[in-house]
């Protein structure tokens, strides 16, 4: 089957994909008011906890010294690290979730006909509108620091709508190679793990890309490869308006992203056949 | 009720061509990344078998296809392949109709939710619109029975298997999808019930559907199907009329011990067959009738 014949069945199953994302929301919200709360505690949590290690034990703070200052872009721990923690969160669950998503629901793909790749695309848009849930917090931060007139913002604020559109790419990149793999082989899993805890940290999410810069101006060449760079530096530079966002990062993001969508339907393609014998 | 076509009459809706499709024989069948790394192969030793080879057929409008074999003869492989849950190595599946699967019939459903709930996200995943569900709704759940209209609101798991089953059958025979395939999924349910499942079937077929049928059930197989197709480890052995094709493998299997019917003796049965058919069609004729007098 070919790309342009898979895609169209993709459009005309439209239909099933809202099903299934909303059945995975109500699953998750109907059932409790917790449901929601737990979408803001999980980000929040980590971000404090983020804000105590870096900013108390490590003493950074957006008001110090220019060097100690230019680790957070200047702007204060806790907003910096939610912005990036939310879309690290997003594209992490992504991966994960999506690593199960054939298996997971071994006895509903084996007994519908509906194209294989919406079991991805179905993670990954729930996760997405869980992701948007909790884009609250982001906007609360926002707007505690500008009342005490630590932040400024601008217009650039709605370069995250085309980060979440490149991110959404990525995550169905990759997840369609995700699926296939891991239903495949077994301990496939657990090695992705272990590369997303070091990915966390290779990802300026708690620290300035910029820095790195400052630093190591080659490790942030490198950097601006991981199309996560460019996605989390749109979705802060509404508040970092004293630095030029880094347009290189943004460019490897969409290209990175779109090699990824193209490689996963290649993969996802090829593996198919084999993954129905095996599930 | 008129199904809708989307093939000319005339043209076929299934078309089989050199199908193949190879399965690995090891027990496990997964890898893991340490095997890979460590014997340094990705692949298992390749000990793998045809679970069908060069099949080719065509099925067209309103044919009943049987489906016999012995186990492991490829029967339940090729429905999977015609519903597109299976893949072909050589060859192709041409399927150019819609497909209402009886196959692993409560496989769609979610333990967690309810009844109604799993009624409306099955359906939908075999591609009904939500009108369309709300509109055979009630059709749906009356032919499931009594015992699961009162448990429409609690949670699937809570059913009982032949509740489950009943519920599965009646969402999928409820699709008016043009091709039908049924796989041993009626050995489920009481017997009332299974008659009652009978009798969804050959309103369906009257409506000119096509049915696939795997069963290990003569009479079954008999009592629905037209021509009979006979596999014999994922090979073709005979095509043709269903009584023929019985005859055939009822040899195959037991030899000399079995005596196949005089040809006088299979005419007799053939009219016998169709003169309870026609019985039944009447039967059902008139309860329909009663049931319309009775609403009005």
């Amino acid at each position: 089957m070919s790309v342009a014949m898979r895609i169209r069945r993709m459009v005309e199953f439209r239909r099933v994909l809202v099903i299934l994302v909303r059945r995975d929301l109500r699953v998750r919200y109907a059932r409790s008011w917790l449901g929601y709360v737990w979408t803001l505690i999980d980000p929040l949590a980590m971000s404090l906890v983020y804000a105590f290690v870096f900013g108390v034990i490590y003493g950074v703070k957006a008001n110090g010294n220019a060097s100690i200052n230019a680790r957070t872009d200047g702007i204060d721990i806790v907003l910096f690290v939610v912005s990036g923690l939310l879309a690290w969160n997003w594209f992490n669950m992504c991966i994960n979730e999506t690593a199960r998503a054939l298996s997971a629901e071994r006895l509903l793909v084996r007994s519908t006909n509906i194209p294989r790749e919406m079991w991805v695309v179905r993670v990954v848009l729930s996760k997405g509108i869980e992701h948007l849930m909790s884009m609250p917090i982001y906007g609360a931060f926002i707007l505690y620091f500008l009342l005490r007139g630590e932040v400024h913002v601008n217009w650039e604020l709605v370069y995250i709508i085309p980060a979440l559109v490149i991110q959404l790419i990525l995550c169905i990149g990759m997840g369609l190679v995700m699926a296939p793999v891991t239903a495949m082989v077994d301990d496939f899993i657990r090695v992705v793990r272990i590369v997303l805890r070091m990915g966390f940290y290779l990802t300026p999410v708690v620290y300035s890309a910029n820095y790195l810069g400052t630093k190591l101006p080659w490790a942030m060449h490198l950097q601006q490869l991981n199309p996560l760079t460019g996605i989390i530096d749109m979705y802060r530079c509404g508040i970092t308006s004293h630095y030029t966002p880094d347009y290189h990062a943004w460019i490897f993001s969409i290209l990175v992203s779109l090699a990824w969508l193209f490689f996963g339907m290649w993969v996802f393609r090829k593996l198919e056949p084999a993954i129905l014998k095996e599930i | 009720m008129a199904v809708a076509w989307r093939t000319k009459p005339g043209e076929p809706v299934i078309e089989v061509k050199n199908l193949g499709v190879e399965f690995l024989r090891g027990r496990r069948r997964n890898l893991s990344l340490r095997e890979i790394v460590y014997r340094r192969q990705a692949t298992h030793v390749k000990d793998t078998f045809w679970a069908l080879r060069d099949l080719s057929f065509t099925v067209g409008r309103g044919e009943a296809v049987g489906l016999v074999g012995a186990n492991g003869g490829g029967k339940s492989t090729l429905l999977k392949m015609i519903a597109g849950t299976l893949l072909p190595d050589e060859g192709s599946v041409e399927t150019k109709e819609g497909v209402a699967p009886l196959i692993e019939l409560t496989g769609g459903f979610i333990g967690e939710l309810s009844a109604r709930e799993n009624i409306y996200l099955t359906a939908g995943l075999h591609g009904m619109s939500t009108r369309a569900i709300d509109e055979r709704f009630e059709e749906i759940v009356d032919f499931a029975g009594p015992q699961v209209r009162a448990g429409l609101n609690l949670p699937f798991r809570h059913f009982s298997s032949g509740m489950q089953a009943r519920l599965g059958f009646g969402v999928i025979t409820c699709l008016d999808e043009p091709i039908l395939l049924v796989d041993e999924v009626l050995a489920v349910g009481d017997v009332a019930f299974r008659e009652k499942c009978y009798d969804r079937m050959e309103v369906l077929l009257e409506e000119g559907r096509t049915l696939f049928l795997v069963s290990h059930s003569a009479a079954d197989l008999m009592r629905f199907c037209t021509r009979g197709i006979f596999l014999r480890q994922g090979q073709l052995v005979d095509d043709g009329p269903m009584d023929l094709i019985m005859e055939q493998y009822m040899h195959d299997t037991m030899g000399d011990r079995y005596t196949p019917p005089t040809p006088e003796e299979r005419e007799e049965e053939r009219q016998k067959r169709e003169q309870a058919k026609e019985e039944r069609r009447l039967a059902r004729h008139a309860t329909r009738e009663q049931q319309q007098v009775r609403n009005n």
